[in-house]
């Protein structure tokens, strides 16, 4: 509970909520919040940095559009959604935290985040470690034979890369080839196991978008066309993102 | 006044239903009262006394108070297990009942129990809850397929018991009816995070109700040991808009702050924490009772949605605390889900049969033509607004069909 009287600075006009209602469909109903709070007991980032959902949507309607700027909390969301799918009016918090997000310069965002979608810009692998092509093939075929050979029962798993026309274009977050190899081998195996069609790309293989988190919706779009070509490149049919 | 009396038809038996036969009775009308299931009091007569050191004005005492006036009113005849399936309207009413039959035999049983006593366990005899209706026990007939019949119909000392009865059918004319068809309570496992169905002692303020009822106290249902720590969790099933349910059910804040300070008057070391969005604290007597319960009891302003499974039957609740701005988990004995009021499931059906509107939630509207609603058919109430409203239906019909002008 607030310790002290809080002083609105807002003076009039539009506000972020007002802006972001006008672009969500119902206006993402940002003005039906009965404040019950069970986006904040069911939130992972309640009470990181004195803010839950419920206390942001409440200064978001007060307009206190400076404050939430200024407060790390919107970059500690993880977008799970998990506060809109427990909330009684379905009101679209996740969104609003998004759009908050866009409030601040780009190069004023978290650099964690900032520069992971750079480095995800740089090459076609949108790989947000900067892994590239070579380096990604190698990583991968080495550990497939490792394994072969340790586990007989598995002598006949793939991992197949650049395979053309394979039913499933597999993405693959960069942190696995680069620090946890073997954490790639279980989803290996139960592919194997089932007789999926999958491939991997050396083109866009990279599953994880920072740009999405960082709030840079041309960056976004822009991974999201480099990975999407990669499948159609491929001739994939269904195209697995793990993220 | 020489005339032939004017006759009622009184759909439900519950507290509006009953109500508004009396009422009408009271002003000379005859009244065929229709109840589906085999007792009469609804919803309601499973309701506990809530009274502290002193009375708080629930309502619950006045269903058999009222329950007992028209069993004991020659004006108005009651029929158990009935289904009203189809009505005829040519300027008088004209209703046709299907009525479940009559497994035991009204005019000879004496309520003594032992066919309850001996059957209880397999559900082929239950029980109602006031010992004014006549008779007390019914029999269930899915359950008692599943027992020796000749020993069933054998228990009996009267030799009330006759499980060859059959279905019968019924014609009733009557010169207006009020349908006090009630309510439907909100389906806890529509909120399934709660664990309601899956949790043993995760149960519903009704069931709190039934369970205060017949033990004559809070005991938790796995070991029927007092709780220690108790938790309500209120607006379960209201005030929604994922479950379409958009109303205040008016009943949960009441009912739940008044069994929570049962708890605690009964067992001063017990904890109680009622998680709330707010309190509707409506009614002439509710917000100096709201000032007291916060004394005694907690109250957390946040709506909890996880509950994890604990040891011994104990759950722990995930919550955002207000003064830490954290959150913060805490294992309670207990967890009582302050369910609300949702339309009658058959009232697309009844609005069918007495030519009635539904409103954009599913309760019952009025259309006229002689057909008046009583109770929480036409929206949530708590015991005294159905009473007082019944009787409204009743002063309405009386007009209806000239006895009052």
């Amino acid at each position: 509970m607030a310790e002290e009287v809080i002083k609105l600075t807002k003076k009039g006009g539009s506000t972020l909520k007002d802006k972001v209602m006008e672009i969500l469909p119902e206006g993402g109903n940002l003005n039906l919040c009965l404040t019950c709070g069970a986006c904040s007991s069911g939130c992972p980032a309640t009470g990181l940095h004195d803010m839950d959902p419920r206390k942001f949507l409440r200064m978001a309607a007060l307009g206190m559009d400076e404050e939430i700027k200024n407060s790390p909390w919107i970059w500690c969301c993880s977008m799970c959604q998990r506060c809109i799918y427990v909330c009684p009016m379905k009101i679209d918090i996740p969104q609003l935290v998004f759009n908050a997000r866009k409030t601040v310069p780009r190069e004023e965002r978290p650099k964690g985040i900032l520069a992971s979608c750079d480095m995800a810009l740089r090459s076609d692998t949108c790989s947000a470690m900067g892994t590239n092509e070579e380096d990604f093939q190698f990583v991968v075929e080495d550990v497939l034979e490792e394994y072969r050979e340790a586990q007989p029962e598995f002598k006949d798993m793939q991992a197949p890369i650049n395979k053309e026309g394979a039913y499933f274009f597999l993405n693959q977050n960069s942190r696995e080839p680069v620090t946890e190899p073997d954490e790639m081998v279980p989803l290996w195996k139960i592919l194997h196991l089932v007789g999926a069609d999958w491939t991997y790309g050396t083109k866009g293989w990279a599953a994880e978008n920072y740009c999405m988190f960082l709030a840079d919706d041309d960056a976004w779009k822009h991974i999201v066309e480099v990975k999407a070509k990669a499948v159609d490149d491929l001739g994939c049919k269904v195209w697995l993102n793990t993220e | 006044m020489t005339d032939k009396p004017k006759k009622a038809l009184v759909i439900g038996g519950g507290i509006a239903g009953l109500t508004a036969a009396w009422e009408l009775a009271q002003s000379q009308v005859d009244v065929e009262l229709v109840e589906k299931s085999p007792f009469l009091g609804g919803h309601s007569i499973s309701y506990c006394c809530k009274a502290t050191d002193e009375c708080v004005k629930c309502g619950a005492c006045s269903v058999d108070k009222m329950l007992a006036q028209v069993v004991s009113e020659p004006r108005i005849n009651v029929t158990l297990g009935a289904a009203v399936a189809k009505v005829d309207k040519g300027g008088k009413f004209t209703a046709s009942l299907d009525v479940a039959p009559a497994y035991i035999d009204a005019e000879k049983c004496d309520n003594c129990g032992e066919c309850f006593q001996e059957f209880r366990n397999t559900g082929a005899v239950v029980r109602g809850y006031s010992k004014n209706n006549t008779p007390l026990y019914a029999i269930c007939a899915d359950a008692a397929k599943d027992v020796d019949a000749a020993k069933l119909a054998g228990v009996c000392p009267k030799g009330a018991i006759n499980l060859d009865a059959k279905a019968t059918k019924k014609k009733i004319n009557a010169d207006t009816v009020v349908v006090a068809t009630g309510f439907t309570p909100f389906d806890a496992t529509k909120k399934p995070t709660y664990g309601y169905g899956v949790r043993d002692n995760v149960i519903t303020g009704m069931e709190l109700e039934a369970l205060i009822r017949q033990k004559g106290q809070v005991v938790r249902p796995t070991d029927l040991n007092p709780p220690a720590k108790t938790a309500f969790i209120q607006c379960v099933g209201s005030r929604d808009a994922r479950l379409g349910n958009l109303w205040c059910s008016q009943v949960c804040c009441a009912y739940g702050l008044r069994m929570a300070r049962k708890i605690k008057y009964a067992n001063p070391e017990a904890e109680v924490k009622v998680f709330y969005m707010d309190i509707q604290s409506i009614g002439k007597n509710f917000p100096a009772f709201y000032t007291q319960c916060k004394e005694e009891l907690g109250f957390v302003r946040n709506i909890p949605v996880d509950v994890y499974p604990e040891e011994e039957g104990r759950m722990r609740l995930s919550y955002a605390d207000e003064d830490t701005g954290e959150r913060k988990d805490e294992i309670f004995d207990l967890l009582v889900l302050s369910i609300g009021i949702t339309p009658g499931e058959d009232n697309a059906q009844v609005a069918e049969l007495f030519s009635l509107d539904q409103d954009q939630d599913g309760f019952l509207v009025e259309k006229g033509e002689g057909v008046f609603l009583a109770g929480t058919a036409a929206g949530p109430k708590n015991i005294p607004a159905s009473m007082a409203q019944a009787g409204f239906a009743a002063s309405e019909a009386l007009k209806y069909i000239g006895v009052t002008k």
